[in-house]
């Protein structure tokens, strides 16, 4: 598959942020992945998706059964709330989905685009159920970042107002 | 006392009083109590224990939701009759509508409070934002994940500006590392200066979680529900490492009295 539509792993935000709490304060800001699972006590669906969130953003390095912490990762975990979000922000223009979809309505007139346009060209690389599911992780990873909306209305993507 | 010194946590304004509070089932079995409570300003009190202690009883007590088969709840030194108007209820299961946008739930609570459509949506962009909620003013809660949905229901409970938050298990139904950042995030809306709720008051199951955010700890004892100690927490500082030796101690103590 292209690079340019890597599959966004569905984490939510606020569970990524746990992650990097977590690891700040693990000694040494790294944990053996597999701490992560039993004596925390997350599943596999829950882990997997959270850490590779995580690794496509660059906040963590996952090697020989460690994850910790990258520079960015450190800096985020230490940050209050609004910095959070503006460093979050940087981060998400790393992920292919989000800057290709951030692009389009930036170049669209009056920055919107019917959210089937989207649609149509992810299925050429994804079921129609995936999909669909990876516009809505977009979604809600653009609405944190204030990078995109959704106005269910006329079922357009939008810059934010 | 000297106006610049902070009082002492024990002479501090009491908000909400329990005297002698009891629930009976069917007029004759003990369920709660005799309970006698006080949560004072500017507090983070929790109410600990296992299934069956009343906990959920009692922070239904304080909101004024249920009455008390006996014994009295007083607001200050006003009586509580019906519902408690100076608190505001978290749950745990979220209790959204979800016909509603995020701002409208948030902004719900304020109607009911008589203010004006501009008064109510200045007030809860305010609260969306301080909950770091900002860009999802408009998604419906079905968008949001579980952490997120839990952030609208404190937003739209402190929006209100209520003296008194009351959550029930606002974390149970989270992942746990949700949880962790929610507690932080939590924890963080009590100190900031820009929200007015200045008193909290958290029902949990976790003794670690309560012990990691409270003030002042209520252990309390199932069948019949009852205090089993009131540990006072106000000398550890926050953030509050399990593994630190002076948390672990205590948190070795509840667990001691309870099992």
């Amino acid at each position: 598959m292209a690079k340019e539509w890597r599959p966004l792993p569905h984490a939510p935000i606020a569970m990524v942020f746990g992650l990097l709490e977590h690891l700040r304060d693990a000694s040494g800001g790294r944990e053996d992945l597999y701490k992560l699972g039993g004596p925390l006590g997350l599943e596999l669906d829950d882990l997997l998706p959270v850490t590779e969130a995580a690794k496509q953003l660059g906040l963590v390095k996952i090697a020989s059964g460690d994850i910790e912490l990258t520079g960015e990762g450190r800096a985020l975990a230490a940050a209050e709330a609004p910095e959070r979000k503006e460093r979050l922000r940087r981060r998400l223009f790393e992920l292919p989905i989000l800057r290709r979809i951030r692009e389009a309505l930036q170049e669209a007139e009056g920055g919107r685009v019917r959210k089937q346009e989207f649609l149509d060209r992810l299925e050429e690389h994804f079921s129609p159920t995936e999909a669909e599911r990876q516009l809505g992780t977009a979604l809600d990873w653009a609405r944190y970042g204030e990078l995109f909306d959704h106005d269910p209305d006329t079922e357009e993507f939008v810059l934010p107002s | 006392m000297d106006a610049t010194v902070v009082p002492a946590e024990a002479d501090r304004k009491v908000l909400v009083r329990l005297d002698a509070v009891e629930q009976l089932y069917d007029r004759k079995i003990r369920i709660l109590g005799p309970i006698d409570l006080e949560i004072r300003e500017g507090e983070f009190l929790s109410l600990v224990g296992p299934s069956g202690c009343g906990k959920s009883t009692l922070l239904r007590i304080v909101a004024g939701v249920l009455r008390p088969t006996r014994g009295s709840v007083f607001l200050g030194d006003r009586l509580l009759e019906g519902v408690n108007r100076s608190a505001a209820l978290v749950f745990q299961s979220f209790a959204l509508f979800p016909w509603l946008t995020v701002v409208d739930n948030v902004a719900l609570g304020l109607e009911a409070r008589g203010l004006g459509v501009h008064e109510r949506l200045k007030k809860a962009e305010k609260y969306i934002d301080l909950a770091g909620l900002s860009g999802y003013e408009r998604a419906y809660p079905k968008e949001l994940s579980r952490g997120m949905k839990q952030l609208v229901g404190v937003a739209r409970a402190l929006a209100v500006e209520p003296e008194l938050l009351c959550m029930d298990e606002p974390f149970s139904a989270l992942d746990v590392l949700t949880a962790r950042t929610m507690r932080d995030l939590v924890l963080d809306l009590w100190a900031s200066p820009q929200v007015l709720t200045k008193s909290i008051l958290l029902v949990t199951h976790s003794i670690e979680e309560a012990v990691s955010l409270s003030d002042r700890v209520v252990v309390l004892k199932a069948n019949p529900g009852r205090i089993a100690d009131m540990v006072d927490l106000t000398s550890l500082p926050r953030p509050r490492r399990s593994d630190a030796p002076a948390v672990r101690e205590v948190v070795d103590h509840m667990y001691t009295l309870l099992a």
